[in-house]
This record gives structure tokens, C-alpha cells and sequence, in this order.
């Protein structure tokens, strides 16, 4: 696993040459914080199972907004996205994604890059990396479905003959995920959300991390 | 200059400037040789660890900016080297250790440096191990770097940095999270690398510990290099100009003889403890503490290292729970929920300390907005001399500024208990100076100070009681000089 | 020599990555019970032999909870009250992974960037890994600080909490930003100072062959995800 990880890492610096030592510091130490307060924010909403089905990502990314902009105005280098991503997902793998979804966030994380933190302007400015993390939410909601796009009412349906998963998850499963209207309405609550996030990220930048000369 | 060839480090009329500040270090010309301790002292600010950096490449190399002069590592012009060749020449030492560890094992910690020069394995481990064995680290090979002692964590580092077989140590302030022990133990360690032939270079502003080993005292204030103090000079120094200096005490300071704390004349006792004890997962820490303190006293809590002047503040704030035993404040036995009201708690590392962006705001943060209280935290921002700063973030603040900020946030919060945990580690004279006068301050407002401390120097300034803290297995009679209250036994 | 160190003995790190990337791909099939729970129990012993014995214990403890919650839920259909039905699920299902992770983890991390260097990763990655585990302990520390000072100020209570959620998030999101960016400055110029830029391939104190136990280790674990796979077939 770490192997990949790494392989994946290299690539991210590979294309542009500027990832020194503090910027491989900054992003392994604020991606990991991430990843942490986005798994914390999914678990607070697991009290019922309908507002799990619509909050988890939601929660998850407005509360981490903040971090994913600082690390990105601080590390300043083309990849970031990409390399976060990519321990986001490694991460994921240990706590219930599959293995096959790693290549969805790698080239995910490129292309966000690509689109809205390609050039040290884009970088330094808050409305790109708000951009960015707006699509990211919105991409990581999609992300949770992939598991299931084969056909989900097999899947489901394996699902409860093998696993005995209760009637209930089972409806509000098929409730919100069974109908495309409503994944687009979850996707788009993830994403306002996070751009949300992302505001108050901005006024955190504003606020203290540039008086504090954090940036 | 006299013998080129020994001359490992020498630095002519350098000078540099962060990008975006001004200048910092100015037309400064040392050297050091083989063997020879030299000690950049003087005050917080004055630009001796910028010196640390031009020597070990962090100024310029990664901290950007514009400097000028010349720098000789053992015969090389230090431009022409690159950072990662630096480290073959110069090891480096700050103040933290803790915070700059990549493993939380001891070799593994060891081995970075020569790991990272792409040595081969047997002289990986060849070099590795001759660190280790010079430091007398073995036994600790077992233990997670994270749960060492800061003393021992500090010889870790050192041992990192002799790796690669350095010949020139650049130290930062090393022993700022030491203890007097442990800063003894530090300066025998630098004398047996300065007898094996190394060349030391330490920015210090704490210097009892030096005195057996340094050479040269060069005292660097705004920039430059003033004047150049031998050992004996050091020691016949006269208190004042050694204090305006920014210097701590140059010799061992002897412990003030304090009386114990205990009701004071026509004075009530705020604070009480009685039988207090504390125990980390089965071991008992200290039992049997009791004293009485009152308003306008600064009780110091004295004792030697991991004896639980921490854990004792921490119960104190209502942080932490005591494993038996009652702290009682304003005459009544308080729950934790209570002291956590009642007892202000400034740790000693404050950098979580602070909320808000400016250091006004945060003297004001959950207090009300009204003039009473604007017109007390504005004359309480000018007696603690934070008045010109108030506009700053509190991040941006140093350590003693830090520690003076937190404790005019207590006297704003109107706890009539004021408790501290080694406030003025790695503090400078004047920095040490200002805190004093500020606990004072708190004392004249009537306010009763406990200060968990083992600096001497900062106790006879401005503690009027102490109180040792003992072991817990060196006797039931408990640790209290002075028991007011019925101790209860376990 | 290395081997001396405490935790600088057992598997290699290679083998812990196979029996992770094993359990992974074991898990992602939807296993019945028994051979789950085989493979459950298999982890443990697997913890055993990669020296964790008090992880071992504690995954044990885990798995015992675990095991009848499961098990209330599927055949009776209790619900647990404050862990929902889909945390026990894919504790359950993603035990051997976890624990696998668990060994990874704790390997101390020299081993893991001897392993690095050895598979010829480029050395900034093994800098960022080697960082990325430094993350807990860094973390950790500053975050006991900011509980404190919180705690302190009254700013954890209930009401403060509810009634200004946003300064609550502030209050706790700026400190633990403004220290977590303060390390990574420390780490990094300590780093710089130690020759983390130099260009040559990194080398190691640790070095250590796979041994006759790690390849014992491998084909055990290939059997066991093997035969659990086979067994749900064949039950199913």
C-alpha cells in the first residue's frame, strides 16, 4: 500500500521541478489532517440514516475547507491537489473503500489541478482553491458511488441476502441513492456545502493566517 | 585568525536580511576553531540565531533573503556549498528537539542524517552506533524517542547531528526546555565533544551551564557584534549590565530561602489544598500535599523533574483529577468543574494558547464589551507593556510576550487564583524581568499566584513562598513544609 | 546493532504490505460469517506473530464485542443504540484489514523507509511517509494543549458550543492549524539542516532479508484468504 502511495506521490512532482522538503512536509501533514477531520465530520452524522445518506460528505468537507485552502496557499506548488488525494484515498482504502478506486482520485486530483491551481496565481488566490474544493466535494460524493455502479440493485440486493443489512438502511439506501434526482440534489448539497466551507476558510485566511504571516 | 589551518568556522563581515524585513545581522566577523567553545549571548531578538543559521545554511538557503559577506566552513566558501553538503560539516542543534524528530526511534533518528547522504549500510551503522555509544544513549534504545525525558531528547538530537562526523556544532538556545540537571548534564556532554576536537558555536542567553566549557562569550545585540567577553569578565560581571545584557545568572543561582506558604497577617487564605495526591495509572506521582496560600503571595512549587509540578498544576486548574485529596478556594471545597472557573492556567509551552487575532481582542475574548472592562484591559495591556503590540497577532508575539499576554487574559478573566507552569523557560533576562513584574502586578490586584518553577533566579525575584514538591515514595510525611491543613493518609 | 531495538525485530515490511494487500482483497468480497469470522480470528494470530501482542489483545477485546453485535444484528435484528448498523457491518467486514494496517502502523519507521529506499522510491516520498507517521505524535501533542486552553476559557461548554458554533470552530480550528503549520516549519528546517535535499539514493541502519518466517507468513496468509474464499463458495 505505502509503496503506491509513493509511486503515485512521485508522479505528482514529477511533471515541475520545486517540491522541496518544506513543501513535502506542509502537504503530508495537513493532508493527514484532512483526511482526519473529514472522517470525523462523516462520523458525526451517523446518528440516523437519513441524514447520514445526505450529510456524511457534506459534513466532511465544510469542516475541512479551511485546511485544504491553507495547505494549498502554503505548499504553492503544481500537485498538491493530487497528492492529497491521493493519501485521502489510500486512507480510505483502510477504512472501507475498495482498491480500485484509487486510480478515480488520483487522476481526479490532477485533473482539479490542472483546471484550478495550474499556475502560482491561481494558487495564492482563494476563489481557485474554492473552485477546486468545490468540484472535489462534489467528485468525492460521486466517489462513494462507484462501488455501486455496476448495477445497484444487485448489489443491494446481495447486500441483504449476505450481510443481513436492515430493512431500513435498505429503503433509505434505495430512497436517496436509488434516484438519480436525488444524487444530484446530494451532490449539490455536498458541493454548497463545501463552498460554504470554503468561505469561512477565507475569512479564516484573512483573519489570522495572513496577520499571523502564516502564508 | 592566527592559525588558519585549525580554523574550521569564520565569518566576515557577514550580514543578512529576511526577505521583506530589515536588516537583521550586520557586518559581523568571528571565527572558531578546533576544539574551542564559543557562546553568542545576549538578548532575545538581537540576532543570534540568525548567526545559527548563516553557519548551518537555514538563513538564505530556506529562510529567503539578501546577505552579504563570507562564510568559511573548515577552509570551503560556504555559498558554494550546497545545504545537504553543509550537513556533512556542521550539525546542527535547536531548541525543541521534540518537534523535529522523523522517527520515533532512536536509531532510526540517529541514522537520518547519514541515511540521507545515501552512506552505505555499514557505515550507516558504523557511524550510527559511535553516536550512540558517545552519548551513552544505549539503554534508551528501546524507548519511543516521544517518551523521553526533554533532557534526554535533547542528547538524541545532538547524537543526530554527530552522525555524519561533523566538525563544527551550531547550537540554538539548546538547553531552553531543560532543566538546571539536565543543562549541567548538556554542558558536560558539549565538554567531552569539545575535548574530541569539535568546534561548538551556541547562541544562549542562559549561561551557568557554559562556564566550564566556553572559550569566548561574544555578546550580540541589535545585529552586530558588540564586544567580545572572556570567562572571567563573564563571571565578575556586574548584575545590572548583565541583566540589561538579556543574560541569566552565570553561576549556579543558589535557591532563595522562602518561607512556606501559609495564612499570611490579617490575610484569608484563598487557595488550600489538603492531602492532595496524584497518580498516573497506578503510580503514585506525590501524596500528602497540603499548604494555604493568600492573596498577594507568589507561591512557588519547586522540585526536581517528572516529581509533578505539572500534574500539580494541572489539578489545581481543575484540569486534571487528583488521585485523593481537596483543593479548596475561597474557604469551600471545589469540584474540577468549579476550579476550572476559579483558577486561571497558563501552561508553559502557550502556543495553543490563543483564539483571536489580535492580542486586544483576546484580552477581551468572553468578557463583556463594556467600558468598565475596555478601560481595565487597556490599562492591563500598558502595565504589562503589551500596549504597543496590541494590534498584533498573538502568533506573532515571542515567548515572553506569549506568557505576559496569558496572564493579563487571567487578571481579565477576575479568578482570584493564578496558577503557572514554568513561565519563564527559555526566557531571556529582560523577557524573565517582564514576567516577574507582571506576576507582581497580579499579586497587588490581590490575586494568588502558584508558579510550578525550578528556575532560582526567577524565584528570588519575585516569589515570596515555596513549597518543595517531594516523591511520593520518599516518605508519608508528605511533601508540605508548611502543613496547615490535617494531611489524610492513603 | 539495530536488531536490538524493541520493536526492530519480526516480519519485513514487504511481507506486511502483502498481507495487507491480501486482506484488502480478501475483504472486498462479500464473505458469510464463518469464513469471516475465520479470517477474523486469523488476524489475530497474524498480529501475534508480527510481535503486537498488546494490539493483539486489544483487537481480541474488539472482535469479542464485535462478533455478537454482528451477529444480534444479522440473525435478530437488534440494533445497537449508538453505533449504526453500517459501522458494525464494515468493522466487521474490514477487521483483517484493519488489522493488517494496525502492523504497518506500528512497524517502526525506519524499517518502513529502509523498505522504500530498497524498492528505489524517490527520496521525497520517503521524506513525506516518514512525515505522514510523525502525524499522530505531532498532532496528538498540540491537541492535549488546545483541550486544555479550551477547557480553561469555559469555550467547551454546552452553550458556548450551541450558541456560537462558528467561533467554537474557530477557537479550535486556528490553534491546531497555526501549531500543526509551526512543526511542519521545525520539521522541515530540521530536515534541510540533516541533508533531506541531497541527491544521492537514500540508504539505511535498517536492513534485514526476508527470512524463512515471512515466507511462512505469506503462503499461510495466501492460504487463509484463499480457503475462506472458497469456503463461502462452497457454503453459499
Amino acid at each position: 500500500m505505502k509503496r503506491e502511495k509513493e509511486g503515485e506521490r512521485g508522479m505528482a512532482h514529477g511533471p515541475n521541478r520545486g517540491w522541496g522538503v518544506r513543501e513535502v512536509v506542509t502537504a503530508a501533514l495537513l493532508s493527514a489532517l484532512t483526511v482526519a477531520i473529514m472522517f470525523a465530520g462523516a462520523m458525526l452524522t451517523m446518528f440516523s440514516y437519513d441524514f447520514a445518506m445526505v450529510a456524511s460528505g457534506g459534513a466532511g468537507v465544510f469542516l475541512s475547507a479551511p485546511v485544504f485552502m491553507l495547505m494549498v496557499r502554503r505548499v504553492d506548488r503544481f500537485g498538491v491537489t493530487c497528492v492529497f488525494a491521493t493519501i485521502a484515498a489510500l486512507l480510505f482504502c483502510t477504512m472501507g473503500n475498495m482498491l480500485f478506486m484509487l486510480p478515480f482520485y488520483v487522476v481526479g486530483g490532477l485533473l482539479l489541478d490542472l483546471v484550478f491551481l495550474r499556475t502560482p496565481k491561481q494558487r495564492q488566490s482563494s476563489w481557485w482553491a474554492t473552485g477546486a474544493w468545490t468540484t472535489f466535494s462534489g467528485l468525492y460524493l460521486l466517489s462513494t458511488l462507484i462501488p455501486y455502479l455496476g448495477n445497484m440493485d444487485a448489489y443491494v440486493a446481495q447486500a441483504v441476502a449476505e450481510r443481513g443489512f436492515d430493512q431500513g438502511y435498505v429503503d433509505a439506501f434505495f430512497k436517496y441513492y436509488g434516484n438519480p434526482a436525488w444524487i444530484v440534489a446530494i451532490m449539490l448539497i455536498t458541493m454548497v456545502v463545501g463552498f460554504l466551507g470554503c468561505l469561512i476558510g477565507r475569512a479564516l485566511m484573512k483573519r489570522h493566517f495572513e496577520r499571523a504571516g502564516a502564508l | 585568525m592566527s592559525e588558519p589551518s585549525r580554523e574550521v568556522l569564520s565569518l566576515g563581515d557577514v550580514s543578512f536580511a529576511y526577505k521583506g524585513a530589515s536588516r537583521t545581522v550586520d557586518d559581523v566577523t568571528l571565527s572558531v576553531a578546533a576544539g574551542e567553545c564559543v557562546v553568542l549571548c545576549g538578548p532575545s531578538g538581537g540576532g543570534k540565531t540568525t548567526i545559527i543559521r548563516l553557519v548551518n545554511g537555514l538563513a538564505g538557503g530556506y529562510y529567503p533573503g539578501d546577505g552579504g559577506g563570507e562564510v568559511m566552513l573548515a577552509g570551503h566558501p560556504a555559498e558554494k556549498l550546497a545545504l545537504w553538503e553543509r550537513a556533512e560539516l556542521v550539525g546542527s542543534v535547536f531548541q525543541d528537539p521534540s518537534t523535529q524528530f522523523f522517527s520515533s526511534q532512536l536509531a532510526g533518528e540517529i541514522a537520518f542524517t547519514c541515511e540521507n547522504l545515501g552512506y552505505g549500510h555499514d557505515r550507516v551503522v558504523e557511524l550510527t552506533d559511535a553516536a550512540i555509544d558517545e552519548l551513552s544513549l544505549g539503554p534508551l534504545r528501546g524507548i519511543p524517542n516521544d517518551s523521553l525525558s526533554s533532557g534526554q531528547k535533547q542528547r538524541v538530537a545532538i547524537a543526530s547531528a554527530l552522525g555524519p562526523r561533523p566538525t563544527l556544532m551550531a547550537m540554538d538556545e539548546p538547553s531552553s526546555n531543560l532543566d538546571a540537571a539536565a543543562a549541567d548534564a548538556l554542558g558536560r556532554t558539549m565538554r567531552q565533544l569539545k575535548e574530541g576536537g569539535m568546534a561548538i558555536l551556541v547562541a544562549e542567553h542562559r549561561l551557568a551551564y557554559l562556564m566550564d566549557v566556553a572559550d569566548r562569550f561574544l555578546l550580540v545585540r541589535d545585529g552586530r557584534l558588540e564586544r567580545e567577553v572572556t570567562r572571567e569578565e563573564m563571571l565578575a560581571l556586574h548584575d545590572e549590565t548583565r541583566l540589561s545584557w538579556g543574560l541569566r545568572d552565570v553561576r549556579e543561582t543558589v535557591r532563595p530561602q522562602l518561607p512556606s506558604p501559609g495564612p499570611g497577617l490579617g490575610k484569608d487564605a484563598i487557595l488550600e489544598l489538603r492531602g492532595l495526591g496524584v497518580s498516573f495509572g497506578g503510580r503514585q506521582v506525590f501524596r500528602s500535599v497540603s499548604l494555604v496560600a493568600c492573596s498577594g503571595q507568589i507561591v512557588a512549587v519547586t522540585g526536581a523533574n517528572g516529581v509533578g509540578k505539572t500534574s500539580l498544576a494541572r489539578v489545581l486548574a481543575g484540569l486534571a483529577k487528583p488521585s485523593h485529596g481537596t483543593v479548596l478556594v475561597g474557604g469551600r471545597a471545589r469540584g474540577r468543574r468549579e476550579l476550572r472557573r476559579m483558577v486561571w492556567y497558563s501552561p508553559n509551552d502557550v502556543k495553543a494558547e490563543f483564539f483571536t487575532p489580535s492580542v486586544q481582542e483576546e484580552v477581551m475574548l468572553l468578557v463583556a464589551h463594556d467600558e468598565p472592562h475596555g478601560e481595565r484591559a487597556r490599562r492591563l495591556l500598558r502595565e504589562l507593556g503589551l500596549w504597543g503590540l496590541r494590534e498584533r497577532h498573538p502568533m506573532t508575539l515571542s515567548g515572553g510576550q506569549r506568557q505576559r499576554l496569558s496572564i493579563a487574559c487571567g487578571l481579565m478573566s477576575e479568578r482570584p487564583v493564578l496558577v503557572l507552569d514554568e513561565p519563564t523557560s527559555g526566557l531571556d533576562a529582560i523577557s524573565m524581568q517582564e514576567v516577574s513584574r507582571a506576576l507582581q502586578r497580579a499579586c497587588d490586584e490581590g490575586r494568588c499566584v502558584v508558579v510550578a518553577t525550578h528556575d532560582n533566579e526567577f524565584m528570588r525575584r519575585c516569589c515570596t513562598h515555596a513549597h518543595q514538591l517531594r516523591p511520593a515514595e520518599r516518605g508519608d510525611r508528605g511533601a508540605g513544609l508548611g502543613d496547615c491543613g490535617a494531611p489524610r493518609r492513603a | 546493532m539495530g536488531e536490538s531495538d524493541a520493536r526492530g525485530t519480526g516480519l519485513t515490511v514487504a511481507t506486511k504490505g502483502a498481507v495487507l494487500l491480501l486482506a484488502m482483497a480478501a475483504c472486498s468480497l462479500n464473505l458469510g460469517i464463518y469464513p469471516m469470522l475465520a479470517l477474523n480470528l486469523s488476524s489475530i494470530v497474524y498480529l501475534l506473530v508480527a510481535r503486537e501482542p498488546r494490539i493483539a489483545l486489544g483487537m481480541l477485546a474488539f472482535l469479542v464485542i464485535l462478533g455478537p453485535l454482528y451477529i444480534a444484528y444479522t440473525y435478530w435484528g437488534v440494533s445497537p443504540i449508538i453505533i449504526s448498523p453500517i459501522h458494525v457491518f464494515q468493522m466487521w467486514h474490514l477487521f483483517p484489514v484493519m488489522a493488517a494496517a494496525c502492523v504497518i502502523f506500528m512497524t517502526p519507521p525506519g524499517m518502513i523507509s529502509a523498505a522504500l529506499a530498497r524498492a528505489h522510491c524517490p527520496r521525497k516520498v520517503i521524506l513525506g511517509t516518514l512525515v505522514f507517521l510523525r502525524f499522530f505524535p505531532t498532532f496528538s501533542a498540540s491537541w492535549r494543549l488546545l483541550r486544555d486552553a479550551l477547557r480553561k476559557r469555559g469555550l467547551t461548554s454546552w452553550r458556548q458550543m450551541l450558541t456560537n458554533p462558528l467561533d467554537s470552530y474557530e477557537y479550535v480550528m486556528v490553534p491546531s492549524l497555526m501549531s500543526l503549520v509551526s512543526s511542519a516549519d521545525q520539521l522541515s528546517a530540521s530536515a534541510v539542516t540533516r541533508a533531506a535535499e541531497a541527491p544521492m539514493a537514500r540508504s539505511s541502519y535498517y536492513q534485514r532479508p526476508a527470512g524463512a518466517l515471512d515466507f511462512a507468513c505469506v503462503a499461510v496468509a495466501c492460504v487463509a484468504c484463499a480457503g475462506a474464499v472458497i469456503a463461502n463458495g462452497v457454503m453459499g
